[in-house]
């Protein structure tokens, strides 16, 4: 069979070839043991010896270290550190007053985690950004600011600069060695981050106009998410944005990223004089260059949609805005004391609460903690609102009050509906997807913060 | 041609062997292995008063520094380390409201063996989805990981009220609790302990109100978890509120039926009958006067309050 004899041929191959490759596998398996390795020294030791050059650098500045810290969740925050090699580490920060003047010790230590990280590894200053109670620090229960307290460090890192990215949530920081002269600043309690919002408190009025270089800018500065937002309307008549978010130095505040108007960079905003006189506050942008911030009742650029915006948002999504102070008048927060009222707890807006008679009506409702449960209790009804061309909301006519109003909410209660039935109606400013400032238009010294709901 | 070849092969196998010489193994190279055995820091105030007051005595090792490796259950919480200034005072309540009592009445060496052998303090509670916190976790009979550190003043430290004693006290609620767990680990408490209400154990305890378990003979919610859940809430409540609360809220139940159908009586009965399940355990088993031990922790935890 002509088959057969192919295949005696083929295995008498076969076997020829399997002893070939044998010998060719037994050649390369003969082991050389010389290994070559890249480094002279083993990962174990090149990665402690990163640890202590890291450790040497931190504990070695003589004046210690000024870091800018950007949360994931947005903003940016100024701190002081000083290191010493004992894995302890003292700092103020830009969060409050007391914590730029409060020298306070916590804990820290560098670990090789998947690459050399520097761990806080007790709560400090830098922890309150991260803490998920949001009464601590503004931001969303649960996650907090979304900030980080274990970092790694970023290969591009110099001898002065030293950069950083959170291990959990990518938040990034920049450390910067410090002066003589700026640790004693730091360390003396001499760090004022009031400075700025002391003189921005003597204007008045929600909008804010920059100058510089002789040309105006719409300037928005909001602290609770330390964003800047500057909109202006350029020679062709285009309306021009920029953002950024800022943090606190000895000399003032400074922008995350420099803002160019026209030729002149503005780095931030330092040394705020104010002058009764002019009502204005006067400073320095950077370089030299001077610049004012004033007051004024209607901005060069209005976002003329956004009152519907805020309105049609809650309609469909069938939920409410809150603020828990209410109005902000004439420079006083809570102007109309309501976190006096007992058990108070929020002020809502819900566009189309309800209907009565045919009518759909708005409600400004009031929030009460009811033996620990949270309920509306009571609210002023409006018939829907108007929205004009130029970009204001009027509410609607008052229609009644819903609810058994407490005796010591009649004040607060009466003062709020009064000035949400101005005339004039509101200009309403988005400042990001959850917060819209509401603000009234006939003098802009009233406005509310209105925020989502978690 | 064959044996040619054989031979060849052999000899290359027998080269290839050869040139194989063995590298001894040289542990020398360990040394430098970061973090070989775990972090280390230079130990300060804190670590040595942990060292002299906590595990020298007791074995009990208090880790309060951040260790991202620690797991309280779900990574994607949310927490941070806790306060420094909160350490020493919180872990000195803990030996007074626990290892104190439990070792002047029964032995030390009972408590050294079965105690758990490590306390992780978190600063913040955990935010569960659902909107609710997590303040304790057990792991075994291993580890206790105690959560919100930072809330948890005590009488003497700044800015401490009588209102802050919420988070304290659940904190001594949850040790006593996790200790109780381990204490019937180890011993069983008696068969009679589970047939007083199998019916009405469910894990749909959180659709149920502490009024409503407490008409149903439970001391807590939680209670009716399960079987080991009941037998140490009732330790746990006994022990940190005392005999005159555990009297008030059996004086609080309400005449009528419940909507599991216990009536008044039965539901006080059945709480006494736990209890004096629970006394007779802790004489049996530990040689332990329930009585003593629940005077001594509440002495402890009051001076502590108020």
């Amino acid at each position: 069979m002509a088959c057969s004899i192919k295949n005696i041929y083929r295995s008498k191959f076969m076997k020829k070839l399997s002893v070939y490759f044998l010998v060719l596998i037994a050649v390369a398996s003969s082991c050389r043991k010389d290994d070559d390795h890249l480094f002279n020294e083993s990962p174990d030791q090149r990665l402690s010896k990163q640890l202590n050059a890291y450790q040497e650098q931190l504990s070695g500045a003589p004046y210690g270290w000024k870091m800018i810290l950007k949360p994931a969740g947005g903003g940016a925050y100024g701190f002081y550190l000083k290191f010493n090699d004992a894995n302890r580490v003292e700092m103020v920060s830009d969060f409050d007053s007391a914590s730029a003047v409060t020298l306070k010790e916590s804990s820290y230590r560098l670990k090789a985690l998947q690459q050399p990280s520097i761990i806080f590894d007790t709560y400090s200053y830098i922890h309150v950004l991260s803490d998920p109670d949001g009464t601590v620090n503004g931001g969303t229960d649960g996650v907090g600011k979304q900030s980080d307290f274990e970092f790694y460090f970023n290969d591009s890192t110099g001898i002065d600069t030293i950069k950083l990215t959170g291990r959990v949530n990518g938040s990034k920081a920049l450390l910067v060695k410090a002066t003589q002269q700026e640790a004693e600043a730091y360390s003396g309690g001499t760090f004022n981050v009031n400075l700025i919002y002391n003189a921005l408190g003597k204007i008045l009025q929600y909008f804010k106009q920059l100058t510089v270089g002789g040309e105006s800018y719409d300037l928005n500065l909001d602290p609770n998410t330390r964003t800047i937002i500057i909109t202006w309307v350029d020679d062709q008549g285009n309306v021009n944005t920029f953002t950024t978010s800022f943090y606190f130095s000895l000399a003032g505040i400074e922008f995350s990223d420099p803002f160019m108007a026209g030729s002149t960079i503005v780095t931030g905003f330092y040394n705020p004089v104010w002058s009764g006189v002019t009502q204005t506050i006067t400073g320095n942008v950077g370089d030299g260059n001077t610049a004012t911030i004033k007051g004024i009742i209607k901005p060069q650029v209005l976002d003329v949609d956004a009152p519907r915006r805020w309105w049609q948002t809650m309609v469909d999504e069938g939920s409410f805005w809150y603020t828990y102070t209410g109005f902000h008048v004439d420079g006083v927060d809570d102007a109309y004391g309501l976190q006096g009222i007992e058990n108070f707890v929020a002020l809502g807006f819900w566009p189309q609460f309800g209907t009565s008679g045919n009518i759909t009506y708005d409600l400004a409702g009031y929030l009460m903690n009811e033996n620990g449960q949270l309920s509306l209790s009571f609210g002023t009804a409006f018939d829907a609102p108007t929205f004009t061309a130029d970009g204001r909301i009027r509410f609607g006519t008052y229609l009644g009050d819903l609810g058994d109003i407490p005796d010591d909410a009649i004040d607060p209660y009466v003062n709020t509906a009064l000035k949400l039935m101005e005339t004039s109606g509101f200009y309403l400013v988005q400042i990001n997807d959850d917060q819209y400032d509401m603000v009234n238009a006939a003098n802009a010294r009233a406005w509310i913060s209105w925020r989502r709901p978690q | 041609m064959k044996n040619v070849i054989i031979g060849f092969l052999c000899v290359t196998i027998l080269t290839g062997l050869m040139s194989c010489e063995k590298e001894k193994f040289n542990p020398s190279g360990a040394e430098d292995i970061v973090d070989l055995g775990g972090g280390t820091w230079a130990e300060g105030s804190i670590d040595k008063w942990i060292s002299d007051s906590l595990t020298t005595p007791y074995n009990i090792s208090a880790k309060y520094k951040w260790d991202a490796f620690e797991d309280i259950g779900d990574i994607s919480y949310t927490i941070v380390p806790p306060k420094e200034e909160y350490i020493v005072p919180i872990l000195s309540a803990i030996r007074k409201t626990w290892i104190a009592p439990y070792t002047t009445l029964g032995t030390p060496e009972f408590f050294n063996k079965i105690s758990p052998k490590i306390i992780y303090m978190i600063g913040s509670p955990a935010y569960e989805q659902s909107g609710a916190i997590k303040l304790g976790v057990a792991e075994g009979g291993k580890k206790i990981i105690l959560l919100a550190i930072n809330y948890t003043k005590v009488k003497g430290m700044q800015g401490y009220n009588v209102a802050d004693s919420f988070w304290i006290k659940q904190m001594f609620l949850t040790i006593q609790h996790e200790f109780g767990h381990i204490l019937h680990q180890n011993i069983l408490y008696p068969v009679d302990f589970k047939n007083l209400n199998p019916s009405l154990i469910t894990s749909n305890w959180q659709d149920y109100t502490d009024e409503e378990a407490l008409r149903d003979g439970f001391i807590t919610a939680y209670s009716m978890n399960t079987v080991d859940d009941d037998f140490v809430e009732m330790i746990s409540h006994l022990l940190v509120n005392g005999n005159e609360w555990f009297e008030q809220m059996l004086a609080s139940i309400p005449e009528g039926v419940s909507d599991r159908g216990t009536t008044r009586d039965q539901a006080v009965t059945r709480l006494r009958t736990k209890k004096s399940i629970i006394v007779n355990y802790y004489k049996q088993a530990w040689n332990i006067d329930f009585a003593q031990l629940q005077t001594k922790v509440r002495m402890a935890v009051d001076g502590l309050l108020y």
